[in-house]
Parts: C-alpha cells; sequence; structure tokens
C-alpha cells in the first residue's frame, strides 16, 4: 500500500499543489453583494419579528429576545439566576416549533458564515501571480485515511443547497479548457457490500438498482414500484447510518418516526442484509483481540483501548465512549477502503495522462469526487480514462459506479 | 479537578498565556535566583506550572502565546496606552526572553505576532479552532481572556485547578463571559492603564451591567439620567429663587427622561427597580402646581439611593468608557499563520533545556529532566557532531560527487534548505544529499555575501543527474516540499519515493502527535538532532538560513539528509 498508493500520492499531490485552480473573481465579488442584501433582508424579518432592532449576534441580546421577551420556553435547565441558556444551533432548531424567529436566526448565521467563510476569504487565497487559488492536500490530514484541505478546506463547501452552488460556479477552468467531474456514487455502500458479502446487497448492486428503493422494499416487504420518496428517504438514512453504528433513537429522532418503529426497521434491515451484521460483529470481534482495523489494501487504524482484558474492564472507557470507538472502528474499515480506492485512482490517473502525453491535469479531490481540467480537445478522451481508471481501480464483488459530467464550470458538473 | 468532572477535551488546543504566566509566577514564587544572581522566580513559575498542565491534561495541541516587543494596535487608537503605567520591575523584564528560550528548548510551540499582544493572538487562535471544532482550553487567570469563553471554549486557572465555561465565568466574576467587556470598560485597569470611568468600581460596574445589559445600554441610561439631573438642578434653583416660569421650563425637561427611566426600572423588576421607579415617576408626575415642598421633596429624592455619583461620571465620561472598551476587547480577526499540525508539543531538546537549567539554578527541573531523558533512552549526541558534511562549492567536486550517487541501485536522500515556509515564495538556499548513514554532502547556492557557493543553473545541470534520475530511488523528509521547491528552481524530481513523514504517519495509523524529523530521530533512532535555533540564532534574533555560515547549514542539513535516509530503512521494516 506504501509503494503502490502513498509513496506515488506524494507527487501527485505536490503537482495538483502547484496546478491550483482558478477562481472568478468577479462572481465572488457579486455573490457577496446579494448575500449582504440578503443578509440585511433576513435581519430586517428578524427586527420585525422580534418587534424591535437588536444584534442577531449577540447571544445576550438575542437571549433576551427570545426567552424575556418573546417568552419561549427552552428545553435545557435553568438554576441560578446567572446561568444562561445557549442559543446554539441546536436549542434554536429545537425552538423552530414555537415561533418562526429561531429559524431566521439560524439562516442569518448560515449565510454570514458563507459570506466569511467562501467569499470573502476565498478571494484573499488567490496567488497574483497565476490568479489561481492554491489549495493545500494533506495527504495523511484524517484518520481514515482520506486526503484533506485546507486553505480553503473544500470539504466546508455546502453541498445540495444554492449557495453551495453559487460558490462552485466560482471554481473555473483556464479559457478554452473545461472541467471533467468524475463520483463515486455510493462507494462506501458497495465496499461494504463487497467486504459483507451479503448476497442481497450484492445483488442490488450488480442488477443497477437504486439501492435505497430496493433497501426500502426489501425492508417493509412493499413492492418496489410502491415504495413512496419518505420510506427511500428512510432506506438511505438506515443505509448511510449503518455504516456508521446509528441507533435506534438518532434514526427514529432525525427520521421523524417512534423508537419502536425505527427498532423495527433497523431489525429487519439487519434480517435482509444478514451477512451485514456479521461482518460488523466479525470486525468488533476482531479489534477486541487485535487492537486494530485493516482496509481492502491493508491501511492500519489501530484502537488499542478496545483490546479486550481480562478481567472484561473497559480499558478505563465509559460506556459512550466505547461506543463510540466501536463506531469508528467499523466505520475506518468502510471509509478506510474507500480512502484506498480514490487515492488509487489518482495515481493511475496521473501516469495515465502522463503516458497518454495528455495536457489534462487533476485539479481537486472531495468527498468522492475527482475534478480534472482538461483542454476542449481532449474531453472525449479524459471522460473515457477518467471512467476507465476510477471504475477498475479496485475489483470488487460489485461494480464501482462512477458519474463523470463535463462542464464550463465546477457546479455544472456537480 | 476531578476526572469526573472534566470535559471531553481529548482533541483541544491548550492555549497558554505566557506573559501573563511569566508575571504573576513572578508576583507568587518567592524570591529565586540563579548562581550568577539573575532573578528566576517568574520563569521557574512558568516552566512548572506547564509542565504541570501537560503532564495533566496531556492536551493534543499545545501553544504559548508571548507579547512581542513594540507597537500594538492599541497603542495607534490610545497614546498614553501603556506608556503612563509603571514599568515593569526590573527583575521581571529579562525573564519573560529566558521563558521563551525555554519554551523553545522543550518544545512547546510558540505564537506570537508582531504588533499585537498575546491576547489577540490568542483570540486568533481561538477562532480558528472553533472553525475547524476543536475545543479550546486558555491557562490564564487574566480576567480579560474571559470574553473569549463559550462554546467549546474554556478557560483554566492552573494554580486553582478551576476550568471555567461561560456559567464558571458568570459564578466567579458575575457576568457571562459576553458581558466581561462591558465591565472592564467601566471599571477601567489601572495595572494595564485601561481609564475605565472614574469612581465606578468592580462591583458597581457588574451590578450595572447585569442590570442593564452592555455599555451602551449603561451609557444610555447614565445619559438619560444625567438629563434627569441637569433639569433637577434647574428646577431646584427656580424653586429657591422664586422663579414660576423657570421652574415649570425645568420641570417639562425632566419629565421625559424621568418617565423613561420609571419604565425601564418597571420593567426590569426587582425590589430596587420597584423603588427607583418610583422615585422617578414621582418627578414624571410631578404637577406644575404641586407646593412647594412636594416639589422640592421629590426632586431632592433624585440625589439618594440612585448611585447618582457613579451615573453622572458614566456619563460624564462616557468617550473615556467607549475607549476603554476597545481597549479591552480583543479581537476576532487576527491572522495567526500557525498551521494547526505543528501546533503539538515536540520532544525537548534534552541537551539544550538541561543547559539552560542549570544556567538558572533550576536543580530539581534538571534533575526531572535527566531522569526523563534516562527513562527514554536518549541520546545526547547529535547525529551532527559525528557525521561527514562535505561542502560542494564547485562544479568539479560537485560532478565527482554525483557520480558516486548516479549508480542504478542507489537510495539517495536529499532535503531542500530555503528562506521561506510557502514553497510558492521560497528561495533556494542549497540542497543537501546523502546516500548512506555516515555522511553526505551540501551544495549552497543561494547564500547571502558568500563565495563559496556555486550559480544554480551550473549545480541543477549536475543535480539533475541524480535528482532528475528515475532509476535513483529518493528519500526525504515531506518530500512534497522539496519536490515543489525544486519544480520551481527548474529541477524535476524522479525516480521511485520514501517520504519518512508519510511512512511515520501511517505507521501511527492517522493519530496526530509530533512526526518532525527530530521527534522521528528520537522515537526511531534513539538520536538527537541540532535545532534550526541552534544555528540560526544572532543575538536573540533568528534569521533565515541565506545569511547563515554555510558550514553551519551544511552540518544541518546533510544532518537532515542522513536522518532521513536511516530513518526510510527502519519505518520500511515496520511498514
Amino acid at each position: 500500500m506504501f509503494d503502490e498508493i502513498e509513496a506515488p500520492l506524494v507527487r501527485v499531490l505536490e503537482e495538483m499543489e502547484a496546478t491550483g485552480i482558478r477562481v472568478d473573481g468577479a462572481m465572488l465579488e457579486a455573490m457577496g453583494r446579494d448575500l449582504r442584501a440578503e443578509l440585511e433582508r433576513v435581519e430586517r424579518e428578524i427586527h420585525d419579528l422580534a418587534g424591535h432592532p437588536f444584534n442577531v449576534n449577540s447571544p445576550q441580546q438575542l437571549r433576551k429576545v427570545l426567552f424575556d421577551e418573546l417568552g419561549l420556553v427552552p428545553s435545557g435547565r435553568r438554576t441560578q439566576k446567572t446561568r444562561v441558556h445557549s442559543t446554539g444551533q441546536e436549542v434554536l432548531e429545537a425552538l423552530a416549533a414555537q415561533h418562526p424567529l429561531p429559524a431566521r436566526v439560524l439562516e442569518y448565521r448560515e449565510l454570514s458564515k458563507l459570506l466569511g467563510t467562501w467569499v470573502e476569504a476565498l478571494p484573499k487565497l488567490i496567488d497574483p501571480e497565476d490568479g489561481r487559488v492554491h489549495t493545500r492536500f494533506h495527504q495523511l490530514g484524517a484518520a481514515t485515511g482520506r486526503l484533506s484541505s485546507s486553505d480553503p478546506n473544500l470539504q466546508n463547501i455546502p453541498i445540495r443547497t444554492p449557495l453551495g452552488r453559487r460558490i462552485r460556479e466560482a471554481f473555473v477552468p483556464e479559457p478554452g479548457w473545461l472541467f471533467v467531474s468524475a463520483d463515486y456514487s455510493q462507494m462506501e455502500l458497495r465496499i461494504l457490500a463487497h467486504l459483507s458479502g451479503d448476497p442481497e446487497l450484492i445483488r442490488a448492486f450488480s442488477e443497477g438498482r437504486d439501492i435505497h428503493a430496493y433497501t426500502a422494499a426489501a425492508v417493509t416487504g412493499i413492492p418496489l414500484e410502491e415504495v413512496t420518496p419518505e420510506l427511500r428517504a428512510r432506506a438511505k438514512a438506515v443505509n448511510f447510518g449503518i455504516i456508521y453504528g446509528m441507533s435506534e433513537f438518532r434514526l427514529a429522532r432525525e427520521q421523524g418516526m417512534s423508537r419502536d418503529e425505527a427498532r423495527a426497521f433497523i431489525t429487519a434491515y439487519f434480517e435482509r442484509y444478514g451477512k451485514v451484521r456479521e461482518y460488523i460483529d466479525g470486525v468488533i470481534a476482531h479489534v477486541a483481540r487485535h487492537g486494530e482495523v485493516r482496509t481492502l489494501f491493508g491501511r492500519r487504524r489501530s484502537f488499542p483501548e478496545l483490546i479486550a482484558t481480562e478481567d472484561g474492564t473497559r480499558g478505563g472507557l465509559s460506556r459512550p465512549q466505547r461506543e463510540a470507538l466501536v463506531r469508528q472502528a467499523v466505520n475506518a474499515t468502510v471509509q478506510g477502503s474507500g480512502a484506498d480506492i480514490i487515492k488509487l485512482a489518482m495515481v493511475r490517473l496521473h501516469a495515465r495522462f502522463r503516458d497518454q502525453g495528455l495536457a489534462a491535469r487533476m485539479v481537486l479531490q472531495v468527498h468522492d469526487e475527482l475534478l480534472v481540467e482538461v483542454p476542449a480537445g481532449e474531453v472525449a478522451q479524459v471522460e473515457r480514462h477518467v471512467r476507465e481508471v476510477m471504475e477498475s481501480a479496485a475489483r470488487l464483488a460489485v461494480p464501482l459506479a462512477v458519474d463523470v459530467r463535463s462542464g464550463p464550470n465546477w457546479s455544472a458538473v456537480h | 479537578m476531578p476526572e469526573a468532572d472534566r470535559p471531553a477535551l481529548d482533541d483541544a488546543l491548550f492555549l497558554v498565556d505566557g506573559t501573563y504566566t511569566v508575571y504573576r509566577s513572578f508576583f507568587a514564587v518567592s524570591r529565586l535566583t540563579a548562581p550568577d544572581g539573575r532573578p528566576t522566580n517568574g520563569v521557574y513559575g512558568f516552566v512548572a506550572t506547564l509542565r504541570k498542565i501537560l503532564r495533566e491534561w496531556k492536551p493534543k495541541y499545545f501553544a504559548v502565546a508571548f507579547d512581542l516587543e513594540g507597537p500594538t494596535h492599541r497603542n495607534d487608537r490610545y497614546e498614553e496606552y501603556k506608556a503612563n503605567r509603571q514599568p515593569p520591575p526590573a527583575d521581571l523584564v529579562p525573564q519573560f526572553e529566558m521563558a521563551r528560550q525555554a519554551a523553545e528548548a522543550m518544545g512547546w510551540p510558540i505564537v506570537e505576532r508582531e504588533g499585537f499582544e498575546a491576547d489577540d493572538v490568542i483570540a486568533g487562535l481561538v477562532r480558528r479552532a472553533r472553525e475547524r471544532g476543536t475545543p479550546v482550553v486558555i491557562v490564564t487567570d487574566d480576567k480579560d481572556l474571559y470574553q473569549l469563553v463559550g462554546d467549546g471554549v474554556w478557560v483554566l486557572n492552573p494554580a486553582k485547578e478551576r476550568l471555567l465555561d461561560s456559567n464558571g465565568v458568570a459564578d466567579l466574576f458575575g457576568v457571562p463571559p459576553g458581558r466581561v467587556v462591558d465591565v472592564l470598560a467601566l471599571m477601567g485597569d489601572a495595572s494595564d492603564n485601561v481609564p475605565g470611568v472614574p469612581g465606578v468600581g468592580e462591583k458597581t460596574a457588574r451590578a450595572m451591567v447585569l442590570r442593564y445589559g452592555s455599555l451602551d445600554d449603561v451609557i444610555a441610561r447614565a445619559r438619560l439620567f444625567h438629563e434627569l439631573w441637569q433639569a433637577k438642578q434647574d428646577a431646584l434653583a427656580a424653586l429657591e429663587a422664586g422663579d414660576d416660569d423657570a421652574f415649570r421650563t425645568a420641570l417639562a425637561r425632566a419629565r421625559e427622561p424621568a418617565r423613561r427611566l420609571a419604565v425601564l426600572e418597571q420593567r426590569l423588576g426587582g425590589d430596587e427597580g420597584d423603588r427607583l421607579a418610583e422615585r422617578f415617576r414621582a418627578v414624571a408626575e410631578l404637577p406644575e402646581d404641586a407646593p412647594r415642598r412636594d416639589a422640592r421633596r421629590a426632586l431632592r429624592n433624585l440625589e439618594k439611593k440612585t448611585q447618582a455619583r457613579a451615573w453622572l461620571a458614566i456619563a460624564e465620561h462616557e468617550e473615556q468608557a467607549r475607549l476603554s472598551e476597545e481597549l479591552v476587547r480583543i479581537p476576532h480577526d487576527v491572522d495567526v499563520e500557525h498551521p494547526f499540525e505543528e501546533l503539538v508539543p515536540s520532544m525537548p531538546d534534552i541537551e539544550r533545556a538541561i543547559t539552560l537549567f542549570r544556567e538558572l539554578g533550576f536543580r530539581s527541573l534538571t534533575a526531572e529532566l535527566e531522569d526523563e531523558a534516562a527513562a527514554e533512552g536518549y541520546r545526547r549526541e547529535t547525529v551532527a557532531a559525528s557525521l561527514q558534511a562535505e561542502v560542494l562549492d564547485t562544479e568539479d567536486a560537485l560532478a565527482r560527487y554525483v557520480e558516486t550517487l548516479a549508480r542504478g541501485d542507489a537510495r539517495v536522500s536529499f532535503d531542500t534548505e530555503t528562506d521561506a515556509l510557502d514553497p510558492r515564495r521560497a528561495r533556494l538556499v542549497g540542497v543537501s544529499l546523502a546516500a548512506g548513514p555516515d555522511g553526505g554532502a551540501y551544495v549552497p547556492v543561494g547564500h547571502r555575501g558568500e563565495a563559496r557557493q556555486m550559480p544554480w543553473e551550473r549545480a541543477r545541470a549536475q543535480l539533475a543527474r541524480v535528482i532528475g534520475n528515475a532509476a535513483v530511488a529518493k528519500v526525504g523528509q515531506n518530500l512534497k516540499f522539496d519536490i515543489a521547491v525544486l519544480r520551481r528552481a527548474g529541477l524535476p524530481v524522479e525516480g521511485p519515493l520514501f517520504d519518512t513523514l508519510i511512512a511515520a504517519q501511517l505507521l501511527d495509523s492517522g493519530r496526530t502527535g509530533s512526526h518532525r524529523l527530530d521527534d522521528l530521530a528520537q522515537r526511531y533512532l534513539g538520536a538527537a538532532m541540532i535545532s534550526y535555533g541552534e544555528i540560526s540564532r544572532s543575538g536573540a534574533e533568528e534569521v533565515t538560513l541565506d545569511l547563515v555560515p554555510v558550514d553551519d547549514v551544511a552540518r544541518y542539513a546533510v544532518e537532515d539528509a542522513v536522518v532521513a535516509w536511516r530513518l526510510a530503512d527502519v519505518l520500511r521494516t515496520e511498514l
């Protein structure tokens, strides 16, 4: 793994850092103007709802408005007179049911954060020498083995929101060039299918099914065509949650189910995907004996605190701490294998471009996506190479599906 | 603090207010001097405190903030700031530098920024930590820093072992963190030359802020009170003089502020508030034709139990209060460059630390360090002391050396020395090479005012035969940096790579902790290395490598290459 993946990756990352990515400063400026106007609008709304102007950024003033003036009831305890209630995100989310103001404050904060972190900060990172932003990539920045990035931290760009899309629109290729984006779809679930060997899961992927709808159908017994979007969303939550060891409590809360319903759902899930349960138990047993887990390509992640001691004590951990570590251990095999695959794909793609004498170059890697900057004339070839290299990075029991798109900016291809 | 009560701080950044800690220790620790007579109580307390923190909390990230000499942005705003204050005791002044040296020797990361105080740097780092979701513990008991406490940010008083969150600050100081600045602005701080409002002390300031809110709120009320007071004075004078017209005019002026104050006190409630409201209302509702006695009584009642003096002082010194607020408010937007990965306590430079502590006369501390060193099997002699470092300053010499390296099965370790940390800005000062465990060579190219070097173009052509040779495997620490530097210098790096940093990180399976070359050398080779500070210090300042004599840089650079070469062997077997 070191020789095939991590060692050659050093060079690949250096090149990506040196290449950087072009950012449209004017677009960001326009976005800044819009965001500021939006912020003002939301602020006015908040002031209207409160009945008077106040500083939304001040927790003290907000607290006064929420609890003293509007008389909202927080769920936390208040004991002495100087103890104060938090105005953090969770609290506001809980209060949203009682009044429209907390939700507006959350909106205000999000806009504010986007404005500061992206719209205002990003232009400062543009290198005047080439007009490009040179993100730093940290090869072993994440404990899972995934890359991390800073200046800017690409993982922080909101995904699925209109604002996130606008930020991505500001990332553009050189004139006359295009972006090709390749995204592994449901990589972790596919890895789970392979690692666990679960026949149902494998079948669903091999048949090219919508895995979430398929799971919903399998678990509830409802025919596939009749699965509602709501049911699919639940199945999706469980699909992802399983890898992270989601509890029935969390599923219930996030999907608006009762705990009994959630429990029933999870039980039915494991009955259907029996080998997944076996796999997870296997990982737990392995880590209890060896204190470490390994990924597909042999990347190690150690958890010495989880080694079972002779007298059965927990090595100084509380139960929730231990359970959190166990979740991490299971997660490590799946996420870590994902890291292996993406990194290997990057190394091979880099070599492929070199061998074929192509000018195309990788510029970003974030989540499960690889972004390549390509001269217009090379796009068709590059799309082909990218798909080939990424799909064949690992031979799994299920196909590795890759979505490939090309376009004039990052948002268009995302 | 009992373990059970501690919040989850495994991932936390512990930020020490270094300047303040030295300062406090100076006053708290009794007279302590070095064998040569220098006072050392401040440094001693500083070192002891930090060691205790590290021992008890074992933080993941750690840094010490110091003030840097020179004016700060606060001096820009207020010239007398700190100019009038008593200079620190003569015995204390040199101890700040000593503390710095101790921190360096002990491997404690130092954070500072010119033009900013330690508080500002701390705030900047707190902000960055919060952005990445890392909890922060600020080690200090300077109440100025309470304002930073909040979600995921605590203050730790090391002497009392008291960890304060927002509630803790409220309990201790009387107001929550968000209001600390308002209280400080009113009460001022004599030692820091923050004027505050004369006549308003801590108790009064706190009570006012608790009741009325922010400094703005307090000032608004003070203005109202002042307006009322002026009107009252005039009304009373008119009464004495028997001037009905003047009285009516004055009373009219008094009504509005009195009414508003009454409403305010009423809304805020409490027994005290109700009583105040009554007094104000009495004036607001006083009929123009009220009997003189009643009128006088109502007006005179404004002078009693209304803390008039304090309120008037605030109104009179509003400007000063606002200025004080600016002085105590710690801005959150200071950019602090230090990458988080570097804010990790690294292994002490035992040699240097022991020498320093012996000089300072810290017998028990020296003994402790020696024990620790022995326990970990540290070897004190540095690698550099025992290896060959050839300086290749002519093309011929370089060509000959390269001959020996350009064999097919060679493994060559290399390192670049530059004048900056950002590869896109750094200029190449020299390149070191090693192909074995006992020594290597250094090629100076970018030293200033130095004749013993060759132009880069010549060196590059020769070096390309090794570095650009795909048949020769390359070894190095953090090769991404060297590859980037050499790319910009026109020398591509070819051949299979063994990056000791990556290998070490992989072996630690993703856990952070220092993977700096000198720490890896201690862990895997049991060897010590010379530090950057040792070769680059010119008096109290550090200079960049292009200004350091070639022989010194050669030792340092070749040591880097040799250690990486040796490490590669060891790490390879463990992988």
